[in-house]
């Protein structure tokens, strides 16, 4: 009898696995399909659409256990080079995925938001193949949704917390990151079995300064005028990163930004003079939760910046090692974590609307979008400081709040070519 | 190549390697014996009548045959004269003669003499014949000249030079016969052959004159290297002991053998792009000009040859020192001119100089030395100070060793702030009350023979030395943050046309410049509005820029003009190892 239940259980569990997989990959396929469709596509992109396509269309296992133990990490904040150091692979199991999201739902409360909802999600059981493997995973606690995420994610494997300090220019924050991040190094090393060494941790930060050798040339390229890649291309591409090993991914973005520069000779360009240039912030917007971009590139515009965390604020920035010791390395992964992160948990504003300021600047950005996921209360508290110095600098600004839902593309679509429509006016 | 931390490594030997070859080549007036020691007498039975230095004092050797009341004593002063010890009492003397009473042999009359002279490195030279040509008509005279590599005697005979007469000369290298020139002089082509004294014998048939003359000043002993190194040789010692025992109370204090890994060496040199390397040059030339500056410029300053330009509490270098001297010592310029100058006699004695030049040289000087200061501002403390070389070379010591470095809060900052205070204060103060700044000067010892360290009380600046050691060796510039000339110093900023600026908008605010900030200035990044971030503190050595990972966020300018910016390419450039 015992059996029979578990013949049923396995049953329904694998029905329920099918069902997952097929409505993500429904979504996934469409914004896949619908990219590759764009005009003026390059070449180069192929890759990286491979890997979501493998992760969310096929969902498949994209490393194998044997070779790399993947570690879930749920921020920028959680410093990679720490996870690689010790031999083990990072994988972000922030997640745009709807489908994830309604199966959260049924261990978190209804007001969570959408994010938590769909990490939960994404890492139970029979959901997610590329976190299949994953039995280890870091978590910050950023705000209360992702305190109580940790708790409930224990149930499926073992979850490391760590505490964010609440102002990033303090510099006790730092040290008392600095023992956060030590903590971490010592639940990696025991779970992971390997030592983590000043020389292992050396280069694990070599390939970050490497890594960002290259996006600081793609950000490059992709400032100029007119725009010769689409925002949602690389807001993709961002999103491939967790899913490749680092030096793979850069040795794809640097044909990228070969065939870019190509382009640029020839006069061949992504978006015309006249194209309103957006620029992305607020609450990160993860692949295949890709939406707003879509919609706005679909409508005459062109999303030139993002200042999301999986975007490029997780990219800009890199340890700078200023005392060769471990302390020091330490010291540099923490710095880094805390002082240029824009994230909204942080006490002080400033720093965000300096940050803004900058891009706007260097890729000229006529218009903001800025995207409030539903119950992300940190990003909606900020808005109205922005909006303010937003309007001082002359730069239009609309606040979207959405979720994960595919329900109101239309009506989203409505007001986004209004937008779109004053600035083309106003230009 | 080398890699890091092996350079980091041999670029701080090589400063502790100059401070010793400063040491070994300076001709040390730490070697001149104590004038008021009393001489020995010693009957060790030789042939001759002379004298031996060993360990700071001199001993009287006379020859077999004689006794005690066969010699007599003179001692020669600059106010004196000639003067005969009677009652042991020669205060002020320059020289020393005996003579030995005449005797007969093989048909001559035999005259035997044996001279010292105590200072010949002060300035006063006595004329010659400096003794009285009736008592001793035969003598051996030095010739003061500039510091050259040749050394020469002249021998005079009753008031005249003995010109192209055949002589026995008996040196450390042995006995030989040479000629005098026309103007009776000898050539030594090294210096090495005077220490250990030298005798002069000569005949002219009736009478033989022998003539032992020891001259202090080109005493190149053992003894005296050691007299210049010790203080240098204790600060390493007091020093690594001090860094050895920091370590183990931290280890001990803090625990957690992770956090001070000093296993691993591996490393990247992120730190040399050009204006690194030309920083590096400069400080590197500045510090040898600094040690070794007054060789090049042919001045043997009297009673001390320290080749170096620094520091004027080696009172006879005053025209050449720094000009700490000058502000620590405030009271001597509202006191009598005249009595200022006496402690300078000796320089002006050698350079011929009025007391008139000798002020118009000590304004121009100081004018001088103001301008400088005015133009160049802090820019002096990060490229030209030996003190913050060293403490660069100390830094990347620690580096090297992989050493956790110690990191000062920004309430630190200011508790250093405070006591920088309270060191201005000392250091412009106390010359009111009699006391000298210099003797405890840390930078004294710690840069010595350049600040003239074994001059002053070892004991005293010994502790302040090797605390500024051990703290630079923990804390990049640790003495920076408390040194009170610098502080003086960098009043001037608002005038020195080298400033540090920030574009705000390309900052992210990564606080990586605040992080390489050897003096803590937090406002380089938390500050967006203001342009020019030049502060008192600022040592202007580039760190910040050269650690910037933003594009354009920070710059060095000249008078307006870029010369130095950050940029991501670069600095993401020298992070990231070549492969082979």
């Amino acid at each position: 009898m015992s059996s029979n239940v578990t013949i049923g259980e396995e049953a329904l569990n694998k029905r329920a696995e099918e069902r997952f997989v097929r409505k993500t990959a429904r979504i996934s396929a469409k914004y896949l399909r619908s990219v590759r469709e764009m005009n003026n596509v390059p070449e180069a992109m192929a890759p990286f659409w491979n890997v979501l396509e493998d992760v969310y269309v096929n969902n498949k296992k994209i490393f194998e256990e044997s070779a790399l133990k993947t570690v879930g990490t749920y921020c920028v904040m959680v410093p990679e080079e720490l996870v690689y150091a010790a031999g083990g692979k990072p994988v972000r199991i922030c997640s745009g995925n709807h489908v994830a999201l309604q199966l959260g739902e049924e261990i978190l409360p209804k007001d969570a938001c959408p994010l938590v909802k769909a990490a939960a999600g994404s890492i139970m059981p029979n959901s997610m193949a590329y976190l299949g493997d994953c039995r280890y995973s870091v978590i910050p606690v950023t705000c209360d949704c992702k305190r109580k995420l940790v708790d409930k994610l224990r149930e499926f494997h073992s979850v490391h917390s760590m505490r964010i300090p609440s102002a990033s220019q303090d510099d006790g924050s730092i040290e008392e990151y600095v023992t956060e991040l030590y903590k971490l190094k010592d639940y990696l090393e025991e779970n992971l079995g390997e030592k983590i060494t000043y020389k292992k941790l050396y280069d694990a930060i070599g390939e970050t300064y490497a890594t960002a050798l290259e996006t600081e040339r793609f950000f490059r390229l992709k400032s100029r005028f007119p725009s010769v890649i689409h925002g949602i291309h690389s807001i993709m591409l961002f999103n491939a990163y967790t899913y490749m090993r680092p030096e793979e991914w850069r040795g794809h973005l640097s044909v990228l930004n070969d065939e870019l520069e190509k382009r640029i000779d020839s006069g061949v360009s992504a978006a015309r003079k006249n194209t309103p240039r957006i620029m992305l912030t607020g609450s990160p917007m993860i692949f295949p939760n890709v939406k707003i971009p879509y919609i706005i590139e679909s409508s005459g515009g062109v999303v030139v910046a993002d200042e999301t965390c999986i975007g490029e604020r997780g990219y800009s920035d890199v340890p700078v090692i200023n005392d060769c010791s471990m302390d020091g390395l330490m010291h540099a992964l923490a710095v880094k974590a805390i002082r240029p992160c824009t994230c909204p948990v942080f006490v002080d504003t400033d720093k965000r609307l300096y940050r803004i300021k900058k891009l706007i600047e260097r890729n000229q950005v006529d218009g903001v979008i800025y995207h409030v996921l539903r119950g992300c209360l940190v990003y909606d508290y900020e808005y109205q400081r922005i909006e303010d110095m937003l309007e001082s600098m002359g730069v239009k600004v609309l606040r979207v709040e959405t979720d994960y839902s595919e329900e109101d593309v239309e009506q989203l679509k409505i007001r986004l070519e209004a937008f779109l429509e004053v600035i083309k006016f106003s230009k | 190549m080398f890699n890091s931390y092996r350079r980091n490594l041999i670029g701080a030997l090589a400063m502790i390697l100059i401070l010793v070859i400063a040491l070994s080549t300076s001709v040390i007036c730490i070697c001149s014996f104590d004038r008021t020691i009393s001489l020995n007498k010693n009957n060790n039975g030789g042939e001759h009548l002379g004298y031996t230095f060993k360990d700071d004092s001199l001993t009287l050797d006379i020859p077999s045959g004689a006794d005690e009341s066969s010699v007599t004593w003179y001692y020669l002063t600059e106010e004196t004269g000639i003067n005969e010890i009677t009652d042991g009492a020669y205060e002020g003397c320059s020289a020393f003669l005996v003579v030995l009473d005449e005797r007969s042999a093989d048909g001559m009359t035999i005259h035997e003499y044996a001279k010292a002279v105590t200072d010949a490195g002060s300035g006063h030279y006595a004329k010659p014949n400096a003794f009285d040509m009736e008592t001793v008509p035969f003598e051996v005279v030095m010739n003061a000249k500039e510091i050259t590599k040749e050394e020469d005697i002249t021998v005079w005979l009753n008031g005249e030079p003995l010109r192209n007469e055949e002589v026995m000369l008996r040196t450390v290298k042995g006995e030989r016969k040479v000629s005098t020139d026309k103007n009776g002089t000898i050539k030594f082509s090294s210096l090495k052959e005077i220490p250990g004294g030298l005798t002069v014998t000569y005949s002219d048939g009736s009478d033989k004159y022998i003539f032992f003359l020891i001259a202090q000043h080109s005493e190149r002993s053992w003894y005296g290297f050691r007299k210049g190194i010790v203080p240098v040789l204790l600060l390493l010692a007091v020093s690594i002991a001090g860094i050895a025992a920091v370590l183990i109370i931290r280890r001990f204090l803090f625990g957690g053998k992770n956090r001070y890994d000093v296993s691993a060496f591996a490393t990247r040199n992120n730190r040399k792009d050009t204006f690194w390397r030309i920083r590096d040059i400069v400080h590197i030339i500045s510090f040898i000009f600094i040690f070794f500056g007054s060789y090049f410029f042919g001045f043997k300053v009297s009673n001390s040859d320290i080749p170096v330009f620094a520091c004027g509490w080696n009172t006879n270098q005053f025209i050449q020192c720094g000009s700490c001297y000058y502000i620590s010592h405030i009271s001597y310029w509202m006191s009598d001119p005249k009595d200022s100058v006496e402690m300078f006699k000796g320089f002006m004695d050698q350079m011929n100089w009025s007391i008139k030049d000798f002020m118009l040289w000590g304004t121009g000087w100081f004018v001088g030395m103001l301008a400088v200061t005015l133009l160049f501002g802090r820019l002096l403390c990060g490229f030209i100070c030996p003190m913050g070389f060293i403490q660069d070379k100390l830094c990347d010591l620690r580096q090297a060793l992989h050493i956790r470095e110690i990191k000062i809060s920004e309430k630190g900052y200011k508790v250093l702030r405070v006591i920088q205070t309270e060191m201005v204060i000392i250091f412009v103060g106390l010359g009111f009350f009699g006391i000298d700044y210099c003797h405890f000067c840390p930078a004294a010892v710690a840069t010595s023979p350049a600040f003239a360290g074994f001059r002053i009380n070892v004991y005293t600046s010994l502790i302040t030395a090797s605390l500024a050691v051990i703290g630079s060796f923990f804390k990049d510039r640790f003495f920076c943050n408390i040194c009170p000339l610098g502080f003086i110093i960098g009043l001037c900023h608002k005038i020195c046309p080298v400033k540090i600026r920030k574009s705000g908008t390309a900052c992210t605010e990564c606080g990586a410049c605040y992080d390489a900030c050897p003096v803590g200035i937090k406002s380089i990044y938390t500050e967006h509005e203001k342009e020019d971030l030049t502060c008192k503190e600022c040592l202007l050595c580039g760190k910040c820029v050269n650690q910037c990972p933003c594009s354009g966020a920070l710059y060095i300018t000249v008078f307006g003009k870029k010369i130095y910016e950050s940029s991501a390419d670069k600095f993401l450039k020298r992070q990231i190892r070549k492969k082979k």
